[in-house]
């Protein structure tokens, strides 16, 4: 369904206006009142931008079916094909719901860096817009500048109120994620130029329109392996997929913990989302050959971080190696042609979204408060900060994947999807499922149990206020979808059918590779 | 009259040049001085676009179409902005006399345009000689300081080099044709390559191209900080018009031996620049080596110049964004003072003055291509996928691989300027004029980037008509 409004556009507006609204007090001569204006101004925004995604959301379903299915497209430069075309379907909106609501979250958790003033929160919206765009481009020319653009808010916030190192960390982020991408942006304008070559466009211009590019079914293979290792670099690095992730750990271990938690929930999913937007209709020659490998790299990923993550002593590096496991599953689920597992892996996205930034503000407030985050001068907090560790309980559990939680929805989806066509590599997971019980709960149980370190009972608060509503949406969004999957399975499901289905239908050599 | 009328935005630069010298002692010191010299270019960009009458050949060597008023509007307003920008800065860089050094620079702006409009090769060579005698002189007009003579001696001597190449390469070409239009080549013998070439050498080293840029850094951090926003900007719009219009004209492209000197020189000019640039902490040479990068960028247009014309156009196009990226940032850099250079000068700039940050920021992105001021990344969609759509995938291959390494040094600017502490926190006094250029600059890079469509189909029509 087209629709003449630009409501999808409003979803990108909004906080990028909102984040140029943060910077208006600068302006205003009454200090004090600055950043508690600023603070209401910034929730106000996140909330509004959430309230519009659920109303659009709703709206479309009633009127279209329980599919959700939604366009916007305006001419932006003719003569170089570049369109403004925006989508929201059932995979776009899991995406963007993730992204409205860690936003909010992180915005919404009062603890931030001390120096950080409205910048703070123009930064993060402005990374709420940004990521909300590439969620929602379909235009490759448009997610390449989304893509790219999402990185600059986080780097900046990053480089002003991040750790020790915080300018060398945001540099190797910086340097990873440019060379990942710079041959993707050369393959998408191959991709528009081969459309125009190929007289599949409209007026003769280039085209870079993901279903005019993916009707058309011009690539030969060659083509499909060059261009499409090329998506898969930008990608891997991005997600990140093992031997991609050497940027990860210094950034997660600098970065300030709100702006961890919004990378770690967010700016990967762009790499999950865009293989399944992008990469499978694009290449299903390709994606049908990776496949495999794809699958080996994800249980290599989730074995891999599971095992670096048992060595660490830092819970912030706990935390990011973690991460690179549970993603382990997401690049397991969309390896291969199972709507199941593609479906499980977007819910795990979604998933694993909501529980790692909950982790990272979680932990962020436990290292804020006992001023350490080294597990040997941490123990026995659970007597001191026992709605910390209440939450903490939750999230771990969580993250373990224990039923009742969103990722056990995903995980099983994931396994149960992917033993079919990947049985060595599913088996590899579960080993790794073990494993991240073995590490998260052994976590757990060092800096809440055991004997009381020596920590400065002065600092040691619990928290309070608006930070236990934050951490209690968190907390019920996860059970809550651990509980009711249904719905949002039912609105991711088709789209990825739609996505992955007709790359299947469209080209035989891949039935043909998974029948063998 | 109406036979000097091709030729009227010339004189009017010239001779209102001259009125400087006759009249510059009572002008001295005062604002009239640079007032005088926008109005100068101001009535010269008029005559260009309102008056000058479309003219194929005109006997006396000038050419008129739209492709050299494109370009001589394009220096115009580049000379322009720089001159608006950095009039406020000339005091504290105790330039000798001003009525000198506007009158300098108005005659190497004539020069520009004589190289842009010029149809014959002995006109092309003048306007070369007029321009760049010009801009040696200027390059040490800062007299209190030594590395401005350096820069002007080394310019001078190095440029003498060039011409004689470019002469020489003239001659040969007089030698094979009997003639000095700029007119198709018949037969590409060898005398007509090594014509050719050494043309090449003359064009590349006014250009800066590697491997004859090695003037360039030094020339760009000695000369006055405005003779640099000036010369990074008009120079390359002069050069490159008259390479465009050489290699299209005179010796036809595309024809293979000319493209493979051409692919070889645009490939070398980006990756030297990049790796040199990698390496600087003073601001100025990293612009020069990055100069010479992007320098090797517009010149994919003239190597895949295919059987369309919107890759030329591309080059058109970027160098036209190039323009105001260069001329922002090398402004800031003059607000900043006559002796601001190494990164350390620009740190945390952002609590001093946030205009000038913000700004330089924006600049160095687009410079890397980044958003949110894509006029880089816009030039670069356009430009490789020309390059793609002729099948030179190894230089479209090479050529993004090098806009991923310049990030490197490109964001250590914007990193200094925001992240790090200043070690001043003294406010920068920005003047309305300085601001209004940087504004100007501004609104290009970004606006470039949001709504290229304009002047793609500008560069398209000027395109078409160069290749014809």
């Amino acid at each position: 369904m087209t629709i003449p409004w630009p409501p999808l556009s409003a979803l990108i507006v909004v906080p990028a206006l909102g984040a140029l609204g943060c910077l208006a007090p600068w302006f205003s001569s009454k200090i004090d009142t600055k950043a508690r204006f600023v603070r209401v101004w910034a929730l106000g925004v996140s909330i509004l931008t959430l309230v519009i995604l659920a109303a659009i959301a709703r709206a479309a379903t009633i009127s279209h079916g329980a599919v959700l299915g939604l366009e916007e497209a305006h001419q932006w430069i003719p003569s170089l094909g570049i369109t403004y075309h925006l989508e929201l379907d059932g995979l776009s909106f899991a995406f963007c719901l993730l992204t409205a609501v860690i936003s909010l979250a992180v915005i919404a958790w009062s603890a931030k860096p001390a120096s950080a003033g409205a910048g703070w929160y123009a930064l993060l919206l402005l990374g709420e817009a940004t990521v909300m765009g590439a969620f929602l481009a379909t235009d490759l020319v448009l997610f390449y500048i989304f893509f790219e653009a999402m990185l600059l808010p986080v780097l900046g916030a990053m480089a002003l109120w991040g750790g020790a190192q915080r300018l060398n960390a945001a540099l190797k982020f910086l340097i990873y994620t440019m060379a990942g991408s710079s041959l993707m942006f050369l393959s998408i304008l191959y991709l528009g130029w081969n459309a125009q070559a190929m007289g599949h466009t409209l007026n003769g211009n280039f085209a870079f329109e993901i279903t005019t590019l993916a009707s058309m079914k011009m690539l030969n293979p060659t083509e499909q392996l060059v261009l499409g290792l090329a998506f898969l670099l930008a990608f891997a690095v991005k997600i990140p997929i093992v031997p991609f992730h050497g940027w990860l750990p210094d950034t997660y271990r600098e970065a300030p913990h709100g702006v961890a938690a919004f990378t770690a929930a967010l700016l990967g999913k762009v790499g999950i989302y865009a293989v399944i937007r992008f990469m499978w209709p694009l290449f299903p020659h390709f994606m049908a050959q990776a496949g495999p490998y794809i699958a080996a790299a994800g249980a290599v990923a989730i074995l891999f971080g599971a095992l670096v993550a048992m060595a660490q002593k830092d819970l912030r590096s706990l935390l990011a190696y973690s991460s690179i496991s549970h993603l382990g599953f997401c690049v397991l689920g969309i390896a291969g042609v199972s709507t199941m597992a593609m479906t499980g892996a977007v819910f795990q996205a979604v998933s694993h979204g909501l529980i790692t930034a909950a982790l990272f503000l979680t932990v962020g407030a436990i290292i804020d408060r006992q001023g350490s985050r080294d597990f040997d001068r941490l123990g026995g907090l659970a007597r001191s900060i026992p709605l910390t560790a209440f939450f903490l309980m939750i999230f771990s559990v969580a993250a373990v994947a224990l039923p009742l939680t969103s990722s056990f929805v995903g995980e099983f989806l994931i396994l149960v999807g992917a033993w079919k066509l990947f049985p060595l590599w599913t088996l590899v997971a579960l080993l790794g499922v073990v494993l991240g019980a073995v590490y998260t709960l052994t976590a757990y149980l060092r800096t809440m149990f055991g004997p009381l370190h020596a920590t400065d009972p002065q600092t040691g608060g619990d928290i309070r206020g608006f930070d236990v509503v934050v951490l209690a949406g968190l907390a019920a969004a996860i059970i809550a979808l651990g509980i009711f999957p249904s719905d949002l399975l039912g609105m991711i499901s088709p789209a990825v059918e739609v996505n992955a289905g007709a790359a299947v239908l469209a080209d035989n050599s891949i039935a043909q590779a998974f029948s063998r | 009259m109406s036979a000097l009328a091709p030729f009227a935005p010339v004189l009017a630069l010239s001779i209102g040049s001259l009125g400087y010298l006759l009249s510059g002692q009572f002008l001295e010191r005062t604002r009239l001085t640079s007032l005088f010299a926008l109005g100068l270019i101001g009535a010269a960009t008029y005559l260009i676009v309102g008056l000058l009458p479309m003219a194929p050949t005109v006997p006396h060597g000038f050419i008129i179409n739209d492709f050299s008023k494109f370009f001589a509007v394009l220096a115009c307003v580049g000379a322009f902005v720089s001159i608006i920008g950095t009039a406020s800065s000339l005091a504290d860089e105790k330039i000798g006399m001003l009525s000198e050094y506007y009158f300098l620079m108005l005659t190497s702006l004539c020069g520009a345009l004589v190289m842009i409009f010029a149809s014959d090769f002995l006109t092309l060579f003048i306007g070369v000689e007029v321009a760049s005698l010009a801009l040696y002189c200027l390059c040490g007009a800062r007299v209190t300081k030594e590395a401005s003579s350096e820069a002007a001696l080394k310019y001078f001597l190095l440029g003498c080099v060039s011409s004689a190449f470019m002469l020489f390469g003239i001659a040969l070409w007089y030698g094979v044709t009997g003639g000095l239009a700029i007119a198709p080549v018949q037969s590409a013998g060898p005398l007509v390559i090594l014509s050719f070439v050494l043309m090449m050498v003359g064009l590349a080293f006014k250009i800066g191209l590697a491997p004859f840029h090695l003037w360039v850094p030094d020339v760009y951090q000695g000369a006055p900080t405005s003779v640099t926003t000036y010369m990074s900007c008009v120079v390359k719009v002069a050069a490159f018009a008259a390479l465009f219009k050489i290699a299209l004209h005179a010796f036809v492209l595309p024809n293979e031996w000319a493209v493979g000197i051409l692919w070889f020189l645009s490939v070398l000019a980006m990756t030297v620049g990049n790796l040199a640039a990698l390496q600087q902490r003073s601001v100025k040479r990293m612009l020069a080596y990055s100069s010479v990068a992007q320098a090797g960028y517009m010149l994919i247009g003239l190597v895949v110049l295919g059987d369309t014309t919107s890759v030329l156009a591309s080059s058109i196009f970027y160098l036209s964004g190039y323009c105001a990226m260069t001329i922002g940032a090398f402004t800031v850099l003059s607000v900043l003072g006559p002796d601001a250079d190494s990164v350390d000068d620009l740190k945390g700039l952002v609590k001093r003055s946030p205009f000038l940050a913000i700004s330089m920021t924006l600049f160095f992105l687009a410079l890397a291509g980044l958003p949110p001021s894509m006029a880089g990344l816009m030039g670069k969609v356009y430009l490789f996928t020309g390059a793609l759509s002729s099948k030179f995938y190894g230089l479209a291959i090479i050529a993004v691989l090098n806009s991923a390494l310049a990030c490197a040094y490109y964001f250590r600017v914007p990193t200094a300027m925001l992240f790090q502490a200043p070690s001043s926190v003294e406010p920068v006094k920005v003047s309305v004029f300085s601001t209004f250029a940087l504004s100007f600059c501004v609104a290009a890079v970004v606006g470039l980037g949001i709504y290229p469509e304009p002047l793609v189909a500008l560069c398209e029509a000027v395109a078409s008509v160069a290749i014809r």
